[in-house]
């Protein structure tokens, strides 16, 4: 009984021993390579995902907000004594639009979108907002953070495209001369720094309500003005208390 | 204490002793390890199952960098339908052109007569076809009905707007290509221009997102 018993238990030897653990290790380092990989793979692909998000949220805004642009005074110049509706620059614009439920208390706002470098050397598109009821614009309103719609963008600017006198449209140009009334058309450009790993596709922006709600020439702007006047002079108002 | 034994002895019968004792040595015996074979088809079968997995992967960021893409090729595409017919009159044709180094895109015009596009009363709710919206054909069909005869009093004419943006193609890779629909509509009489915007408006929230990859 003894010599079977002690045959059968005699163990491995050190080859068979190395031999098992090696390639064990082998299968070890290639599970946890794999594994890595798809770790790693995984959260690239969820930061790509991330990326376009952002993109897409920042452009469904900007074309719900600029594409609803009101044609409602929210300041006036006093040298000529006109009505101040749309603001545009090249880096920053300046409009009244309504807000969307969830961010606002009702009623038209004033919603300023510019391009403002950052510390670290970016620029940002910001946003802005503020009621038209009781707006003043030579009030800066510091009280209220801006809103960071898009970050790690390289150059931007806005262009502005209305129609001329003949009914043709104009060309693009970054500069928006007659504040009185709303462009047709707004267009975004946006190129972003190299490490952001996104395009921002061209945004063309035509507005809902007409420009011709606005001109002098036809009735339904005589209407329109009269209502900007209105809230003209409710923000003179607002100012002089 | 040695007085317990022999009792135990005699509850438990001296023939089973050697059985029980046998046992597992036979059974000890019998495992002997596995064999090369055995080996060889568990690594095979774990190499499978990694390979799967690996695959599995490989087809998840392929398809999120797939979704990207559309979603750029979408948002493109709305500047582009957005602007069709702003400022300046629609007309029947195509064009083309790019958008960057990676999107191009087609633009197919073309005026539908507005009386083959209404269907029958009964298919209003379910008639999802051709790219046309229930919006469109619900003022249709009121402006039809409040006129009595719709083809011929239709007050604007009806354009059906097809955008199809391609990308891809380059270097291998598959090309892609993602198709828009919509339907504006144009006041014919050009001294007013600007009802023709409003009601192309209207129409502008039907884009039907139908990508077929080639």
């Amino acid at each position: 009984m003894k010599p079977i018993s002690a045959r059968v238990t005699r163990g491995f030897t050190l080859l068979e021993v190395m031999l098992a653990i090696m390639l064990l290790a082998v299968l070890l380092a290639g599970t946890y390579g794999a594994i890595r990989t798809a770790t790693h793979a995984m959260h690239s692909g969820e930061l790509a995902i991330d990326r376009t998000n952002r993109l897409r949220v920042a452009q469904e805004f900007l074309r719900r907000q600029v594409s609803r642009i009101m044609p409602l005074a929210f300041g006036q110049d006093e040298s000529t004594n006109t009505n101040i509706v749309f603001e545009g620059r090249a880096n920053s614009m300046r409009f009244v639009a309504p807000m969307p439920g969830y961010l606002s208390k009702g009623g038209p706002y004033v919603q300023t979108l510019s391009f403002a470098g950052n510390r670290s050397g970016g620029r940002q598109l910001l946003f802005t907002d503020s009621m038209l009821n009781g707006f003043d614009i030579d009030e800066k309103p510091e009280d209220k953070e801006p809103a960071i719609l898009l970050d790690q963008i390289a150059d931007g600017h806005f262009e502005f495209r209305t129609l001329d006198e003949n009914g043709e449209l104009t060309d693009w140009s970054d500069q928006w001369d007659d504040p009185s009334v709303t462009p047709v058309m707004v267009r975004v450009v946006v190129r972003m720094r190299p490490e952001a790993r996104v395009e921002f596709p061209e945004m063309d922006i035509p507005l809902m309500l007409d420009v011709g709600a606005v001109r002098g020439n036809n009735r339904p702007g005589q209407v329109m003005q009269g209502v900007g006047l209105q809230t003209g002079a409710r923000a003179r108002a607002g100012s002089s208390n | 204490m040695p007085l317990s034994l022999p009792a135990n002895s005699a509850r438990f019968p001296r023939s089973t002793y050697p059985m029980k004792r046998i046992r597992p040595l036979r059974a000890a015996r019998r495992v002997r390890g596995f064999s090369l074979i055995e080996m060889v088809a568990a690594f095979l079968v774990f190499a499978i199952a990694m390979g799967v997995l690996m695959q599995i992967l490989t087809s998840a960021i392929h398809n999120t960098r797939q979704s990207s893409d559309y979603t750029m090729a979408a948002l493109w595409a709305q500047s582009k339908l957005d602007t069709v017919g702003v400022g300046v009159p629609i007309e029947s044709g195509r064009a083309n052109g790019r958008f960057d180094d990676t999107y191009s895109w087609e633009l197919d015009i073309e005026q539908v007569d507005p009386s083959s596009v209404e269907p029958p009363p009964q298919q209003t709710i379910n008639a999802g076809n051709q790219g046309v919206g229930s919006v469109q054909q619900n003022q249709l069909s009121a402006s039809n009905a409040g006129n009595g005869n719709g083809a011929q009093v239709t007050p604007f004419d009806l354009y059906q707007v097809d955008l199809t943006v391609f990308w891809g193609g380059h270097f291998g890779s598959n090309s892609h290509s993602a198709h828009f629909g919509t339907l504006r509509a144009q006041n014919p009489d050009p001294n007013s221009v600007q009802g023709v915007q409003g009601v192309g408006l209207n129409t502008r929230q039907t884009q039907k997102f139908g990508g077929n990859t080639r």
